[in-house]
């Protein structure tokens, strides 16, 4: 066997080792509950004899330094990912139990947003309503702004509350308020891109449309602009219309819903 | 601690190459942690790189490193080949690529050759690393580096034959 040979078979050995699917999530898991609670509190991470048992011990961990006492995973854990676009695009995840346990903006605009806001552990319905103000004052809301709401969530209840709940605390001020579902690749999709999801789905139809308008340029602009582009291209901008879309639920007191 | 959309794409990048790192060195199991214990930290450091090479390559070092922390406590120091990776499933082979006996057998040659060169000769043939870039993540000679991998290669060589 030639020198060749053997560099050859090494390759190939370990060409066909991925990591699998199970430990990429559960690690980006255990790395949000570090971020919700204080790195500190668990920086000295030490080897445990499971994955599972080692992120029940990092959840009990978070917890102690919050003095909530040990409840569980469940409480730490966002059941449901919120995309709140507008031109500011902010994540907000939220657990069994209606409280946001992150948050995130997904754009500068949504970092300034964040800066005044403070909504971690609030109820969903208390979050938004901060954020709603926040976004209002900021003179992102008024009666021309478009609010794009989308919920990752597989617990229809949950969703439904999600969905009631914004509508009812964005309607007021925004001009169209639209709720929809998305999955989890979608979502995963548009982070990729820059984009909440709401924000990416009509980006998409744009390009569809054969705009050459890139995902840094969507960031940088209002979904209302994004909308009113895709009118222009001759597309219907309404994020229900397209068959990417899934399964979503859209609802807005706007003339085009 | 670094944005979420920074580790997941980091994550895309560089997760099959750190988990073989790990799994070069430890069963299944331990490497889940190392591989874990690597992307926390990764989180956690807050100092910017230069490129997605300069990233990969601090990843490769801090798993490395990790799997030699859990290597020195004594009582992994005799790991079996058959814990190692008997306990592969199919999940993390792909058949198409490589057979479950071809990783056993690699595994159990370079695990032969002792480390150094083993660190070294891997980081060459499978990550691509020129001796150069392994002297600086090893914090070893060039010359030394070159001599290793020579080594490494033709002990591999005989051991497989």
């Amino acid at each position: 066997m030639s020198e060749k040979d053997v560099e050859t078979r090494v390759r190939e050995a370990f060409a066909g080792l991925h990591a699998p699917e199970e430990l990429k999530a559960s690690t980006l898991q255990t790395i949000e509950m570090a971020r919700f609670g204080t790195e500190r509190a668990l920086a000295p991470v030490r080897r445990f004899p499971s994955l599972q048992t080692r992120l029940a011990l990092a959840a009990c961990l978070v917890f102690a330094v919050l003095g909530l006492g040990a409840v569980g995973a469940a409480v730490l854990l966002p059941s449901a990912y919120v995309d709140i676009d507008v031109n500011p695009s902010i994540e907000l995840g939220v657990n069994r139990f209606d409280r946001v346990v992150s948050v995130r903006a997904l754009n500068d605009d949504g970092e300034a947003v964040l800066q005044d806001v403070d909504v971690v552990w609030s109820t969903y319905e208390d979050a938004v309503d901060d954020i709603g103000d926040e976004l209002a004052s900021q003179g992102y809301l008024n009666a021309d702004a478009f609010v794009s709401v989308t919920i990752s969530c597989g617990d229809m209840e949950q969703y439904q509350l999600i969905e009631s709940t914004s509508r009812r605390c964005l309607e007021d001020e925004a001009g169209q308020v639209s709720c929809g579902h998305a999955s989890e690749e979608e979502r995963h999709e548009a982070h990729e891109s820059g984009l909440g999801v709401g924000k990416w789905r009509v980006w998409r139809d744009l390009v569809d449309s054969g705009s050459s308008l890139t995902a840094e340029d969507a960031a940088e602009m209002s979904v209302r602009e994004l909308r009113d582009l895709l009118s222009e291209s001759g597309e219907k901008g309404d994020a229900s219309s397209s068959g990417r879309h899934g399964d979503g639920h859209h609802h807005g007191k706007g003339a085009d819903d | 601690m670094r944005d979420a959309r920074d580790i997941e794409r980091t994550m895309e990048l560089c997760a099959d190459s750190v988990w073989r790192a790990c799994v070069l060195y430890l069963p299944p199991s331990e490497a889940e942690d190392v591989f874990q214990e690597t992307f926390l930290k990764y989180a956690q450091h807050d100092a910017p790189f230069s490129d997605e090479g300069h990233v990969k390559a601090w990843l490769l070092r801090v798993a490395i490193n990790g799997c030699k922390d859990v290597l020195r406590s004594a009582r992994r120091r005799d790991v079996s080949l058959d814990e190692r990776v008997g306990l592969l499933g199919d999940r993390e082979i792909d058949d198409r690529s490589a057979s479950e006996g071809g990783l056993r057998e690699i595994i159990d040659a370079m695990d032969s050759l002792g480390d150094p060169p083993r660190t070294q000769l891997y980081l060459s043939l499978c990550e691509g690393y020129t001796a150069k870039e392994i002297s600086r993540m090893c914090n070893m000679p060039e010359g030394t580096v070159y001599s290793w991998i020579s080594r490494g290669k033709k002990r591999l060589r005989e051991v497989l034959s």
